[in-house]
């Protein structure tokens, strides 16, 4: 009997004394890894949080973006635990799943959960997921009924009229998301992920929820329609190598020519300019990625850059893009504006048909030359479309059977982007694709034909020297 | 009944070619603990050299020589054939010009592929770093002054996992360093680490792989002590220590 009850007692101890642990170690993780943005009080003002696109979350309000409850509502466990493994993509938030396990996610969440008061008394309740079919063209119109263009505008882009003046509740800068960038899907965009943020909409966010004014197959019709506009898993290019494509005749000027269109394209991500300063170096740039897709005819060359840009043209410092090449034959020059032994050839463009040629010896050393290129530009549903073209011989070093460096760099005026505050990729290759030709069919034919030769000469009895 | 010696010359290269091919690495990681594939060029070299000992140990002598293309010389210079061996000899003439075309064919297509960087050398720590010497102790205040400095300079790139992939690490080539990883910092010196912070990528020579990398130049930016404290929290929150002065 006593046994009995002293083993009562211990167990209630262990339980009573379980959670307090669990939260300990999630509070060291915490100190150890989220201060920095969260700052040590968890409300979002780390050391580091100035200056960052979006601002990190204050955790002592309780509003987490990625749910699987209703619009208002806390998330569940498995919800926090799953923005802790997977993080915000497209934000600084990082995945933590390959440095946390599973048990010290979990230990995490305790402590997450006890910052804020509100998970002491709020309910949380999972949403349903329907697992239904969906139709890709009753999605497209129900995202034209229910005005998403507003905001995320008519090609998905995050463009909408009222999209520059979106803000969260508490005040910081809001960006609707633009659909053709999967990648930038915080909770991912799996078309259940996608159902969920339509239903329960993005707390404190102007997304809201939608649980209300579309039926369930609605919103799954939706989600496949949102799902169906990401570009990016068919253009990615992780070789970072531009190819120009051979094509007999004039290049077309239009980018929407079905020469170009049918051109593969190379999606090449940018990052911040970050090396030098002044004005500043820049941990926050719009321009995320740019896809490339190279022509050449045998006289002349165009690049198509086309970048998704919301704001568009007309904001008072102007967008601008440019494509610079190492200037010499062989030459590796440093890749922001070339060193004193290895000059760069940049072509810059600015919004309003300004368009320049520098030869770079390094960022103080730029000398402005005669443009020996041409652009033009067009900027539409939230996307600029530029074509640079020149001749093939005229002032870029040699590129037939030749790899040339090449890098690109976009500003947005909108963003406060001006001078070396931009966002840039670092060298990349160019290169042209040797037009058609008959040589290798010839040489297949030759191979075949000489192996035919000497099987018949080993077949045939007379060349018998070993008999 | 024996078995010729053409069919053990063949078994004994299949297998050495197997064991070049997918056996070395398993074994390597057995014996090292990380896995090392055998570089393709010298799997090519290896397999050459194993079919050129065979040729060799069979040509020795004239008798074994013999007995070694006897299979050969059955199938081709058999003067009345059986209507399978006919069909197969002729087989073999139709798909072998065909299999030599294509090999022709796709070597004369020219082939498309960027110069390759070199490898990633080891540069040689500049005498004038050799004695500099972290001047901090490795408190908890440093580490945590060090934390909040590395996440406002260097996550974008580095990561806040500290595993080199930060929001701008993918657009980055060659890619920004992982310091969870055993060849980056837990091999280097305190003092090597300072000057690659300090100097950054326009320190190193021009032409090499390290001097491709957009790693800036910190010095001016950063203060010594700041970088120093920086270094403290990545060999601390990367969970490895500095490698040992010779």
């Amino acid at each position: 009997m006593v046994i009995r009850r002293l083993i009562c007692m211990i167990l209630l101890l262990i339980v009573t004394m379980a959670a307090p642990a669990q939260q300990e170690t999630g509070r060291r993780l915490f100190m150890q890894y989220c201060i920095w943005c969260h700052g040590e009080q968890g409300d979002g003002n780390g050391p580091s949080a100035e200056g960052m696109f979006p601002r990190p979350r204050d955790l002592i309000r309780g509003d987490y973006l990625i749910r699987s409850t209703p619009h208002g509502q806390l998330p569940t466990d498995e919800d926090i635990s799953r923005t802790v493994a997977k993080g915000l993509p497209g934000t600084p938030m990082p995945a933590w799943e390959k440095i946390l396990s599973e048990q010290e996610r979990g230990d995490l969440v305790t402590f997450l959960k006890s910052l804020s008061p509100r998970f002491e008394t709020e309910k949380r309740e999972s949403l349903t997921i329907p697992a239904a079919a969906g139709s890709i063209e009753r999605g497209e119109e129900i995202y034209r009924d229910s005005r998403c263009y507003m905001c995320h505008g008519e090609a998905g882009r995050g463009d909408g009229p009222i999209t520059t003046t979106l803000a969260f509740e508490w005040g910081f800068p809001y960006q609707a998301r633009d659909f053709t960038r999967g990648w930038t899907f915080k909770g991912s965009p799996e078309i259940d992920q996608i159902y969920l943020r339509i239903t329960g909409g993005l707390n404190g966010t102007p997304m809201g929820p939608y649980r209300d004014l579309l039926s369930d197959q609605d919103r799954w019709d939706l989600a496949h329609y949102v799902a169906s506009l990401d570009e990016e898993p068919s253009s990615t290019s992780e070789d970072f190598v531009v190819l120009a494509a051979f094509r007999e005749g004039k290049l077309p000027v239009e980018y929407d020519a079905p020469a170009w269109q049918q051109t593969q394209a190379a999606l090449i991500p940018l990052a911040g300019q970050v090396i030098q300063d002044p004005p500043v170096r820049w941990w926050t740039p719009t321009t995320q990625s740019v896809t490339v897709r190279a022509l050449w005819n045998g006289d002349a060359i165009g690049f198509l850059l086309e970048w998704n840009d919301p704001t568009g043209p007309g904001s008072e410092i102007p967008d601008s893009a440019l494509l610079q090449f190492a200037a010499q034959p062989g030459g590796r020059p440093y890749f922001l504006f070339g060193d004193a032994h290895n000059p760069v050839k940049v072509w810059h463009w600015q919004e309003g048909g300004i368009t320049e040629e520098w030869v770079a010896n390094g960022s103080g050393k730029i000398k402005t030359a005669p443009a020996s290129f041409r652009v033009t530009s067009s900027w539409a549903e939230g996307r600029w479309h530029l074509i640079f073209s020149s001749n093939v011989t005229d002032g870029l070093p040699p590129m037939e059977g030749e790899f040339v460096p090449l890098l690109l760099s976009i500003r947005d005026g909108a963003n406060g982007e001006a001078g070396n505050t931009r966002a840039i990729s670092t060298w990349l290759w160019t290169t042209l694709a040797p037009p058609p030709s008959l040589q290798p069919w010839f040489s297949g034919l030759a191979g075949a034909l000489g192996t035919l030769i000497l099987l018949l000469l080993i077949f045939s009895p007379k060349g018998k020297p070993d008999e | 009944m024996r078995v010729p010696s053409l069919i053990w010359a063949i078994l004994v290269f299949v297998l050495l070619t197997l064991f070049f091919e997918v056996g070395i690495a398993p074994i390597a990681e057995l014996l090292t603990g990380t896995a090392a594939p055998l570089p393709s060029s010298l799997a090519r070299m290896y397999e050459a050299m194993t079919a050129v000992a065979i040729l060799l140990y069979f040509s020795y002598r004239e008798d074994s020589w013999v007995e070694f293309l006897q299979p050969l010389n059955d199938f081709v210079r058999d003067p009345r054939p059986s209507p399978t061996k006919r069909r197969l000899q002729v087989a073999l003439l139709i798909v072998l010009p065909l299999f030599a075309g294509w090999v022709t064919f796709r070597q004369s297509v020219a082939v498309l592929e960027p110069p390759i960087d070199p490898p990633g050398i080891h540069f040689n720590l500049p005498n004038r770093y050799i004695s500099v010497r972290n001047p901090l102790p490795w408190t908890e205040e440093n580490i945590s002054e060090g934390g909040a400095l590395f996440t406002k300079y260097c996550a974008m790139c580095h990561g806040d996992t500290l595993d080199g992939n930060g929001l701008f690490a993918r657009a980055l080539q060659p890619r920004p360093a992982n310091f969870r990883d055993s060849g980056t910092i837990a091999q280097l010196d305190e003092n090597y680490v300072f000057w690659r912070i300090k100097e950054g990528a326009p320190g190193l020579p021009a032409g090499t792989i390290g001097y491709r990398s957009a790693m800036p130049i910190w010095d001016g930016v950063l203060t010594e002590t700041e970088i120093w404290k920086i270094i403290m929290y990545e060999y601390t929150n990367a969970g490895v220590k500095p490698a040992k002065r010779e």
